[in-house]
């Protein structure tokens, strides 16, 4: 299944809670079966990124790491602060725009 | 389990409306040692608050109210908790995830010992924040049951 990577400091406050609103938005629109989320600490994450093939976007704290890996994966990649700071026109942004680039 | 209410989380011993400290470094000394004397996180974890503060800071900043939400690693965390705290003066800090420069007075140390169970915890805070009967309760509690009883609420609630 197409997966969005989650990710901040320790994996364990704020990616948990961008992935509980991303989760929301995958199920207001029906999308359970083709697009889900993993969380991990912003340490593990190109890492991650390199040897998930499923993963389709990444949102997160957007280190130097990240954005060199995702960026050579031509992955889309955006900041967690719209889902930390009630921008929910920011939110469906990010949302859509992960939408239209993974093809659901 | 995916837990939805956190209300047990908030004790009377870990509130205090009115605390007399200049930086976040100070407050997290102040606080980490009744945490530690209480018998709710180990020892290393004042240390480790600030250093994960100084790499991953955690303000959150709504355009009516602000609050930092300060959290470690589990592995120092004994027993789950809520610190509950306002600071007389704004203190320095900076903004979860974009870094930028912002003050607050109000603090909500976050004892998380299971990040998928207590997943929720930080999404009803943020949903907290974004009510103006919260935001006013927070901001005018002189006393750690007014901040006890807005806080235990909110964190039940269902969004």
């Amino acid at each position: 299944m197409k997966t969005v990577l989650i990710s901040c400091g320790s994996g364990v406050a704020s990616s948990e809670t961008t992935a509980s609103l991303f989760n929301d938005q995958i199920e207001n629109e029906g999308l359970e079966n083709e697009l889900d989320t993993f969380v991990c600490p912003v340490g593990e994450a190109a890492s991650v990124m390199e040897q998930n093939k499923d993963i389709v976007a990444y949102i997160g704290i957007e280190t130097d790491d990240v954005i060199e890996q995702a960026e050579k994966m031509n992955l889309p990649h955006f900041n967690m602060n719209p889902y930390l700071t009630f921008d929910d026109e920011a939110q469906e942004e990010i949302f859509n725009s992960i939408r239209e680039k993974s093809g659901i | 389990m995916i837990e939805t209410t956190f209300s047990y989380m908030v004790h009377n011993e870990l509130i205090d409306p009115s605390i007399d400290v200049n930086s976040e470094e100070e407050l997290f000394e102040v606080v980490g040692k009744r945490l530690l004397d209480l018998g709710y996180v180990t020892d290393g974890y004042s240390e480790a608050v600030n250093k994960r503060e100084k790499e991953f800071p955690t303000g959150l900043n709504a355009d009516a109210f602000t609050m930092a939400v300060p959290h470690v690693d589990p592995e120092f965390i004994v027993k789950p908790f809520v610190y509950i705290c306002k600071t007389k003066k704004d203190l320095d800090l900076k903004q979860m995830a974009i870094n930028t420069d912002m003050k607050t007075k109000n603090f909500c140390f976050l004892g998380i010992k299971e990040a998928t169970g207590q997943a929720n915890l930080l999404k009803n805070i943020i949903f907290a924040m974004r009510e103006e009967d919260f935001i006013s309760r927070f901001t005018n509690a002189k006393t750690s049951k007014e901040l006890a009883y807005v806080v235990g609420e909110y964190l039940d609630k269902k969004y």
